[in-house]
């Protein structure tokens, strides 16, 4: 097939499908914004049983609240897509060289962001599917870890992470591609948006109840005023920005995946950057 | 004159099967491309493909059938095209006789290797005799194993797992695979033992056990070692 075919395809594609995908999109965040609701009015109740069960209303104005937060999540990289390759295709004749290369490499950040994204919502809905005890498997943390990183490495050739680990092979159970995608989203966070000097930290302890993971990088740290809050409280709506960082809701989902292991997720500036640490049980609760 | 390398692209995605065949006709193969198992099950029939990329989510006949009717008659290596998150099929796709799978989004180098290892294994008629990569070498004949010049001790059994999986260099190998190959068919299905071995090997081989150069997991599905240089 010739190049101008290819390219011929990729119009043909983007002015066709482009609804598809945005609809595609919509109905995405709607399972997820579904979801996140379920659970996380659920582990409020628990926290304040004196108070009040929320009402129909308020639970509607959640999940509205969250429909349009996770859109803008998708629908925001997906429209950088769509204007950087369309401008590409109608001017890289005119373009140096060098300005169609930053073109391909914006093109190439956000799809790969929004794959993460989509990686977070099938997470989602695998977790959905199995209702309220997520099935967890015995499971090496060393090959948990080492499949993260050959992911990662395949989005991001060349990036470096220092590893440390037990000398004896540690056991935890977990569902495992869960647990990937935490560690992803804390990577995308430390590798990309922490503006680290040097390769990232991942640290990893094994202690008598429990095993601890710690990412931490070498970046500007957590702004003071985002420390409280370090994920989007979905259950208070009120509280929430009109348009949420990009790194919000990869966080919201870590949380939501270690409610699920009965296990935790912590951040915090440790002087020259910032590091989430999280742990899992291990014995199955 | 050597004939180009023929493959067979089954895939409904038109902008996937266009990728795949700009892609790959760039590296010298023949491409060509079928929209549906139909389709695909007449090309292969017709063209006798060299080697066959199967999507499992197709519109009319589902990959996992395409599959079967193909192994029926053919042995070309088919390697499968799998959407995020779905380890149950790579391993029932795999138990039915595909060769391999790539999972999208599909970069392009990480294909063309599990192409040119699934075409190199389709050809060999004789098993290697060494297998060489960064600073590991195998003997298959000597049964020795050098890291960096020197000698790395392994028993029995992590001799057999390792050079298992270097005979199989390249190629994803399932849990399954493996056990019944080294501890026959009644083996337990927790893994447990497997794991543990290959924790072991690692120890033995690796720098960092977190950061393989040679063994790579891919969870839920088994192991895969590095390609032979050698070859």
């Amino acid at each position: 097939m010739s190049k101008k075919n290819v390219l011929q395809n990729i119009t043909e594609f983007t002015s066709t499908k482009k609804g598809m995908r945005t609809a595609l999109c919509t109905a995405g965040a709607a399972t997820l914004a579904g979801f996140l609701t379920a659970r996380l009015v659920k582990s409020s109740r628990q926290e304040t049983e004196t108070q009040n069960e929320p009402t129909k209303a308020d639970l509607a104005r959640i999940h509205m609240s969250l429909l349009r937060t996770i859109s803008q999540n998708l629908y925001t990289p997906l429209s950088d897509i769509t204007g950087n390759s369309l401008l590409y295709l109608e001017n890289h004749k005119n373009l140096e060289e060098t300005e169609n290369l930053e073109l391909i490499k914006r093109i190439h950040e956000d799809s790969g962001w929004l794959a993460n994204m989509v990686g977070n919502l099938l997470a989602v809905t695998h977790l959905e599917d199995m209702g309220e005890s997520i099935t967890v498997k015995d499971e090496m943390v060393e090959e948990v870890l080492g499949e993260t990183l050959q992911k990662m490495e395949k989005r991001h050739p060349g990036l470096e992470v220092h590893v440390l680990i037990p000398d004896d092979p540690v056991m935890v159970p977990m569902d495992a591609l869960l647990i990937e995608q935490v560690l992803l989203n804390l990577l995308d966070n430390s590798l990309l948006h922490s503006g680290s000097e040097g390769p990232v930290d991942i640290i990893v302890e094994d202690g008598a109840k429990q095993v601890t993971f710690t990412v931490r990088d070498y970046g500007h740290g957590i702004p003071e005023e985002k420390l409280k809050d370090l994920w989007v409280d979905f259950s208070a709506p009120e509280s929430l920005p009109d348009t949420l960082e990009r790194h919000g809701v990869g966080l919201a989902i870590c949380k939501t995946i270690l409610d699920a292991h009965h296990g935790t997720l912590s951040g915090r500036n440790h002087g020259g950057g910032a590091e989430f640490g999280f742990t899992l049980p291990k014995r199955r609760p | 004159m050597n004939a180009k390398v023929r493959l067979l692209i089954i895939e409904d995605d038109k902008n996937f099967r266009a990728y795949i065949a700009d892609l790959l006709g760039r590296d010298g193969y023949q491409v060509f491309s079928a929209a549906d198992g139909g389709e695909g099950l007449s090309l292969a029939a017709s063209l006798c493909p060299d080697l066959i990329l199967l999507d499992l989510g197709l519109p009319d006949i589902g990959g996992f059938e395409v599959l079967r009717r193909l192994r029926g008659w053919s042995r070309a290596p088919v390697i499968i095209v799998s959407a995020h998150g779905e380890e149950q099929s790579k391993v029932t796709a795999l138990d039915l006789g595909a060769d391999d799978y790539v999972t999208k989004p599909v970069y392009p180098k990480e294909l063309t290797a599990r192409i040119r290892t699934a075409l190199r294994h389709a050809r060999k008629s004789a098993p290697e005799e060494i297998y060489r990569a960064l600073g590991l070498e195998i003997y298959f004949d000597r049964r020795s194993i050098c890291l960096e010049g020197k000698p790395v001790h392994l028993t029995q059994i992590e001799y057999q797992l390792l050079t298992l999986l270097a005979e199989n260099a390249g190629r994803v190998l399932t849990y399954d695979a493996i056990q019944r190959h080294i501890w026959g068919p009644y083996i337990d299905a927790s893994n447990q033992i497997l794991r543990v071995n290959m924790a072991n090997i690692r120890r033995k081989i690796e720098k960092n056990p977190a950061q393989p150069q040679y063994l790579f997991t891919e969870v839920g599905v088994g192991y895969r070692m590095r390609e032979n240089e050698n070859e």
